[in-house]
């Protein structure tokens, strides 16, 4: 039978000498006490190390509390602590300290301890105006060293739209050499660079690593470029690589239709696409803003193109921006699109563009319009639509549908009998005719 | 003589198993809008792919599908649909149309659904106004005129 390694009685029993006894009891708190040390050392190494998923809270929690930390990711009592939070890149150099030194790291902990709202987004733009004016340098690596999170992203954008201003090359090599590859800063960077260096601005965005960051910088920079040069940029984006050809025309025809859409509509009837999607986005792009401006150019063209999901895609986007202005035309292109969930879903939302646009005119011809669709999930797709939007009305048109098809459901009245033929009286009346009676 | 199997050789039955069950996935979703941009109307596009319900020849099954892309705008609770180009097929463009009235802009998130009801991970972007900086240059008066 085992025995237990600690048994009192086999103690009490024996005489006297109580030295064994004291001696195991000390071999016990000694192991008792190194467990509890190792679980303290333990304990306080996985705090020490452990990162805090997002700046402001824990900045915010330090504001609260009247404390002030020595960054949005360690919370400290003391101000004058000067270890920097370890937000890096994998790869990148570790970033200088010096931001704790600005007089206006003070403002920026403030600015991570506020709710997240328009305040806090505006307090994020003049703080980085003042401390890009006053040290870019010191301003983006506060910027980069934060924890990832929507906090970070509207530092580091805001940086970039001050720091591009002033440099941006200089800020362009900040991020190359630091490793901090933020999608949305260098979409920022690259839009700001463009509009005083778009050539420039297009190499380098064309020039990033990251294939998503790329894609987005690279957009921004021919976007930008768009506004002043259409033709200039749209060239350079029909010459990029695969990866990012696409989504920059995408971008070029985005800005173009919105000042000069015919001419855009004009240039892409020479470039080929990869795929009938990328087609279709595209042309989704162009469509989009020209409808709200000329929905009846928008309609012709739309009728130019061949048939596939290029089109369709064009018809869509067409029916839901257009019935802002022309209803009739946007359901009627609504209504024919080929496959019927899409059907359904954008004749939905074309009416829900009407309906914002003009409440008072959709409820006077939404009725006629329902009496076009056959297919009962188109309508009930509309319905579904103005019970979130308008349920009294959506009751009353239900009521009104219905009256509607029960007087269509009604028999039609017998046909008026013809007039009587009276057998003439000079014709000899045939077998079973009565011959009517003579007056007497 | 007994022939010696390679590792590979014995794993491919397995192999080939787990993969002709198909992985699922969740879509993905791309923006192709500048985070900037000049004047306030604004038409945000992006693309959402399906990349779920592969079979052992890598093909697209067809299940596959961007069933919606629904968007929040900051300080909304409400999840909005953005506008697809092309339901349940894959990939598909989706747009929104948004007013930008503010500077520092509004941020907006926006995900992917699937027909197989997998989300994609969020994705957000602040998008901002362009403010001029180009500045007036404020004439120097050259002499006072007074009223008096």
């Amino acid at each position: 039978m085992p025995q237990a390694p600690f048994k009192a009685e086999s103690f009490e029993g024996k005489s006297v000498n109580r030295l064994p006894a004291i001696v195991l009891r000390n071999n016990r708190w000694t192991l008792f006490l190194c467990l509890l040390g190792v679980l303290i050392l333990a304990f306080g190494y996985s705090v020490r190390t452990q990162p805090v998923p997002n700046a402001a809270p824990a900045a915010r929690t330090a504001a609260s509390d009247g404390r002030v930390s020595s960054g949005p990711i360690s919370e400290s009592n003391s101000p004058e602590v000067t270890t920097p939070p370890p937000a890096q890149a994998p790869g990148a150099a570790p970033a200088p300290v010096s931001f704790t030194k600005s007089p206006l790291y003070t403002s920026a902990l403030s600015v991570a301890g506020m709710q997240e709202d328009d305040n806090r987004a505006e307090a994020i733009e003049a703080l980085m105006e003042s401390w890009v004016t006053a040290n870019p340098q010191q301003a983006a690596d506060w910027a980069g060293s934060l924890p990832a999170g929507t906090f970070r992203d509207d530092a580091l954008s805001a940086l970039m739209v001050h720091w591009a201003a002033r440099d941006p090359a200089g800020a362009a090599g900040w991020m190359s050499r630091t490793g901090v590859d933020d999608g949305e800063a260098a979409s920022v960077l690259a839009g700001s660079w463009a509009a005083t260096d778009p050539s420039a601005a297009a190499a380098w965005a064309s020039s990033m690593e990251n294939l998503e960051s790329r894609r987005l910088a690279v957009s921004s920079a021919v976007s930008t470029w768009a506004h002043t040069a259409p033709q200039a940029a749209a060239a350079f984006a029909g010459r990029l690589p695969d990866n990012d050809r696409a989504s920059a025309i995408t971008a070029v025809i985005s800005t173009w239709a919105a000042t000069a859409p015919a001419e855009a509509a004009a240039w892409l009837t020479d470039v080929s696409f990869g795929s009938p999607s990328d087609h279709a986005i595209t042309l989704g792009a162009l469509v989009t803003p020209w409808s709200a401006q000329n929905p009846g150019a928008v309609s012709k063209f739309i009728n130019t193109l061949p048939e596939g999901p290029a089109r369709e895609a064009a018809a869509s986007q067409f029916a839901v921006t257009a019935a802002a202005t022309a209803p009739a035309e946007a359901l009627m292109w609504a209504m024919n699109l080929s496959d019927p969930d899409q059907r359904n879903q954008v004749t939905a939302d074309a009416c829900e563009t009407w309906y914002d646009k003009s409440p008072e005119t959709f409820r006077a011809g939404i009725e006629e319009a329902i009496g076009l669709m056959d297919d009962p999930a188109m309508r009930r797709s509309v319905y579904e639509m103005l019970y979130e939007r308008d349920p009294d009305f959506q009751t009353q048109l239900l009521q009104l549908v219905d009256k509607n098809a029960q007087d269509k459901a009604v028999p039609p009245a017998p046909p008026a009998p013809e007039p009587l033929q009276l057998p003439d009286a000079s014709l000899p009346p045939q077998s079973g005719q009565d011959t009517p009676a003579a007056d007497p | 003589m007994k022939s010696k199997l390679s590792a590979s050789a014995l794993l491919a039955p397995f192999l080939l198993a787990f993969a002709a069950s198909g992985v699922a996935a969740p879509p993905t979703i791309t923006l192709t809008t500048p985070a900037q941009n000049q004047g306030s109307y604004l038409v945000i596009i992006g693309t959402a792919t399906d990349t779920a319900e592969t079979g052992s020849t890598g093909e697209k099954k067809a299940s596959a599908g961007i069933k919606e892309v629904r968007y929040q705008v900051e300080g909304s609770k409400k999840w909005k649909r953005a506008q697809l180009t092309a339901k349940n097929s894959t990939p598909s463009g989706w747009f929104i149309e948004f007013d930008n009235t503010s500077r520092v802009g509004k941020r907006i998130t926006f995900y992917a659904v699937d027909r197989a009801g997998l989300g994609s991970p969020v994705i957000s972007t602040r998008f901002k106004r362009v403010v001029s900086t180009s500045t007036t240059a404020t004439p120097t008066p050259t002499t006072t005129v007074s009223d008096q």
